[in-house]
């Protein structure tokens, strides 16, 4: 059952193209206001559910409900910056900006205003006139940015929004995003920058393949995939090489490995509380440093996703065999 | 309010400024227009300049002391008059003898000019002593010949000093060479102390010999010898070299030539209303084709810029920008209402420089207003057949090479109207127009072809159901290309076959 809040809700929805199955059964929510990160590997399906969102392409099962509707009667109320995006390059950039803002149903008075606003704010100021084919491809991306927010949407979906972009320039448009998150927008936000998606967003959805992986605030997400691991820095007056075999002493520590830089690596069993193994590691010797290693995002990826692997793998070898199995029979009732 | 109407509005507005309001648009529709138009204003006074003066001296080698006379009399007076004024009705000289005034000619003052001539008559001493156009003198006389190389006689002619054409002759009998090759004065044409050489040989003035018309009049001239120069000549050669055999016949030449000379037919349309009028066949033959393709060009030229546009910008991934504002539907219906009021633009331009056109020539009834409103109808329904055909190939289409591979079929099912104009217009109700009729999409271009042929009413069934058939069938072929296109903009990679595309259009 949709939850009225939120801002999409996708239950069900299954895409086909031919024999493939770009997404399977796909259901996920997303409140309204928060910021989503939707991460997969290349050919999970993102783009086909983005799509879907957009109702560029429409489900062949399950229901979209955008905003509280049908996705087709949203579209003014979404931004969009697709991944493979493109300009009118003889277009000027004004007219650009004011051509997709009435199509998304900005009225015409004001417009020019709104427009330099907007360049003004992403740091393109006086390119108003000029035709976007002279523009660099960093600023060409700043104005398919704009034009994904310029009618102040309540939906923004960006898919890859800072590949390309230089470190400063992409600043300005993460700092633009996070205004937005804080004025109440939602945001989905699908990035292969897993550590800008970690820096950035509050909730992951995960897919692959198509089917879903992952869909959880971040922290509840760290908190699942706790490594249970504590890194300690010992202090100049610690005991040396045998500082790891002293800390492997400490209850519910289950190894100790010394690192290369210094530091030493304790892995705890799962029931031990890891603030009291660190209570306890500041006790048992001088330390200048302990810390509960985070999990990164990064990481929890990487293992989901070789763990869906095997897992379509051994379902592709099962339906090999089933396949085989029933050629066999075949054959039989043949012979 | 931004309803899906004001977003087809918005696209449709944008297609139509990207399109029509360029340099390139504005030059290539209207810009070439005007210039072929000033051009085709210009060129006889152009061409009119080229006909230089031809002055000089052209040897002719014969026997005949008569045909000598009468090329000095071919080349002078009202004779030399009346061949201007004939090559220059026959497109290839354009301007008058400065005596008869400078400047274009009129084809209708020159048709008037020669019928006045010829109804009138001259004989060949009013020629000889009537308005002086030009002149030809003879420098040799028989008597007085020295061969090939001979000096100039005495001008036995007064020619126009002024006049364009003041041409002496040098008579040259065969016997000076019995080589018959006259090495030396080919090479005096070469040299251009002489004009023209002419070998007119004795066959050519018997009566008899010529029967079998294997004898030829032979007129060497200099490289770059202009061509209304040689046209000239050969006229006046080959004319005097008639008159002539005639003479030597027996028979007057100009009395023969009026008895053999076939009547003007002044044709007449009855009014069933009573009376009758000037009919202009020619004229009614080519309204139907200027309909026609009026229709074809202006539907043509911006449903190949729907198919541009469409590969543009999916070519450079606006298309899922665009997308993510207006359905495929309303980004197709925009871009077709843009291109159409391009294709209108155009329509209205160039038809209206047709109706000007005939207006100046007070032939405006050749083009009844009911024809304009068949127009009008048969064009919207060309647009949308051709555009939605358009529009789905540039859709599907990766790239303008795939496109044209895809469209070259409908393209050529679409030259079949070109093909049929003539059949059509002479026969607008046999079994060929019927048929064509009634086949999308030739409809509207077969249609409007047999509307405007005035010879023969079209069954008023006929149109109605065409117009019926024809709408309905636009329809379906908006609607087969919407189904291919909401798919094919999304496709990238492989050109999808006819096959795949069937499938798309029957994707629910």
């Amino acid at each position: 059952m949709p939850i009225a809040s939120s801002a999409i809700s996708i239950t069900g929805v299954t895409k086909r193209f031919g024999k493939t199955i770009a997404v399977r059964s796909l259901d996920f929510e997303l409140p309204r206001g928060s910021l989503c990160g939707f991460l997969g590997p290349n050919g999970a399906g993102k783009s086909t559910t983005i799509r879907m969102i957009m109702s560029i392409i429409l489900p062949d099962e399950g229901t979209i409900r955008v905003l509280g509707g049908s996705a087709l009667d949203s579209k003014d109320r979404i931004g969009y910056l697709p991944e493979e995006r493109g300009v009118y390059r003889k277009m000027r950039v004004g007219e650009f900006l004011a051509y997709m803002a009435k199509l998304k149903g900005v009225p015409s008075r004001g417009m020019d205003r709104r427009v330099e606003d907007w360049l003004d704010r992403v740091e393109l100021p006086g390119v108003v006139r000029k035709r976007l084919s002279d523009l660099s491809k960093g600023m060409q991306q700043k104005v398919q940015f704009i034009a994904a927010m310029i009618h102040d949407p309540e939906l923004l979906i960006l898919d890859e929004p800072f590949s390309g972009l230089d470190p400063v320039n992409a600043r300005v448009m993460r700092d633009l995003v996070h205004e937005l998150h804080r004025k109440g927008r939602t945001i989905i936000l699908s990035t292969h920058l897993l550590p800008q998606a970690e820096a950035l967003c509050e909730r992951i959805v995960l897919i692959n393949h198509g089917i879903k992986l992952l869909d959880d605030p971040l922290d509840r997400i760290r908190e699942a995939f706790d490594p249970r691991t504590i890194v300690v820095l010992p202090a100049s007056d610690a005991p040396g090489d045998g500082a790891p075999a002293l800390l492997e002493e400490l209850p519910g520590v289950v190894g100790a490995r010394p690192l290369a830089d210094g530091r030493i690596e304790l892995h705890l069993d799962e029931r031990t509380d890891p603030q009291a193994t660190m209570r306890a590691a500041l006790e048992s010797m001088p330390l200048r440093g302990v810390e509960l290693r985070r999990t990164t995002l990064e990481e929890i990826f990487v293992r989901l996703v070789r763990r869906e692997e095997g897992t379509e793998a051994a379902r592709s070898a099962q339906m090999a065999l089933a396949g085989a199995a029933a050629d066999a029979a075949v054959a039989g009732e043949v012979a | 309010m931004n309803g899906p109407l004001s977003k087809v509005g918005a696209v449709a507005w944008r297609e139509f400024r990207h399109t029509a309001l360029t340099k390139g648009f504005l030059f290539g529709a209207f810009g070439v227009p005007l210039i072929m138009i000033a051009l085709v204003a210009l060129l006889p006074s152009l061409v009119g300049q080229e006909l230089l003066p031809l002055r000089g001296t052209v040897a002719v080698v014969t026997a005949s002391d008569r045909l000598p006379k009468e090329i000095e009399t071919e080349l002078r007076g009202a004779r030399l008059e009346d061949r201007i004024l004939e090559i220059a009705r026959n497109g290839r000289a354009g301007s008058r003898p400065r005596s008869a005034g400078t400047g274009a000619a009129d084809p209708e003052a020159v048709a008037d000019a020669l019928d006045r001539r010829t109804g009138r008559g001259e004989s060949d001493a009013d020629a000889a002593n009537g308005a002086d156009g030009g002149g030809a003198r003879i420098d040799g006389t028989e008597g007085d010949r020295e061969g090939a190389g001979g000096r100039d006689g005495v001008d036995r002619a007064a020619g126009d000093a002024g006049s364009e054409v003041d041409v002496a002759l040098r008579v040259v009998n065969p016997s000076d060479d019995p080589t018959g090759e006259f090495a030396a004065l080919k090479e005096l044409v070469l040299a251009g102390e002489l004009v023209a050489l002419a070998v007119v040989p004795p066959e050519v003035l018997d009566p008899a010999a010529e029967a079998d018309r294997s004898a030829r009049v032979q007129l060497f001239v200099p490289p770059g010898f202009l061509p209304n120069h040689t046209i000239l000549l050969r006229g006046a050669i080959a004319d005097a070299a008639a008159r002539t055999r005639a003479a030597a016949a027996g028979v007057d030449y100009d009395a023969a030539s009026a008895l053999v000379r076939a009547p003007r037919t002044d044709l007449r349309r009855l009014d069933p209303a009573g009376g009758d009028r000037a009919e202009q066949l020619a004229t009614k033959l080519l309204i139907p084709a200027a309909f026609m393709l009026l229709l074809w060009m202006s539907v043509f030229v911006s449903a190949n810029h729907l198919l541009t546009s469409t590969i543009e910008e999916k070519g450079s991934k606006v298309i899922e920008v665009l997308l993510s504002a207006v359905s495929p539907m309303q980004l197709m219906a925009g871009k077709i209402l843009g291109q159409g009021m391009v294709s209108a633009v155009m329509l209205i331009t160039y038809g209206g420089v047709g109706m000007a056109s005939l207006a100046a020539m007070a032939t405006l009834d050749l083009v009844p207003w009911m024809h304009l409103v068949y127009l009008a109808i048969y064009f919207v329904m060309a647009y949308f057949m051709i555009a939605s055909v358009m529009a789905g190939v540039g859709s599907a289409a990766n790239d303008l090479h795939e496109a044209q591979s895809l469209v070259a079929p409908a393209m050529i099912v679409l030259m079949v109207p070109l093909m049929l104009w003539f059949p059509i217009s002479q026969n607008p109700n046999g079994a060929l127009a019927l048929a064509t009729s009634f086949i999308p999409p030739l409809i509207p271009f077969v249609m409007i072809l047999r509307v405007t042929t005035a010879n023969e009413p079209i069954a008023a069934w006929q149109i109605l159901a065409s117009i019926a058939w024809g709408f309905a069938a636009m329809l379906g072929m908006i609607w087969l290309a919407a189904r291919v296109f909401r798919i094919g903009v999304l496709m990238q990679g492989k050109t999808p076959t006819p096959r795949e595309l069937v499938r798309w259009m029957l994707t629910p």
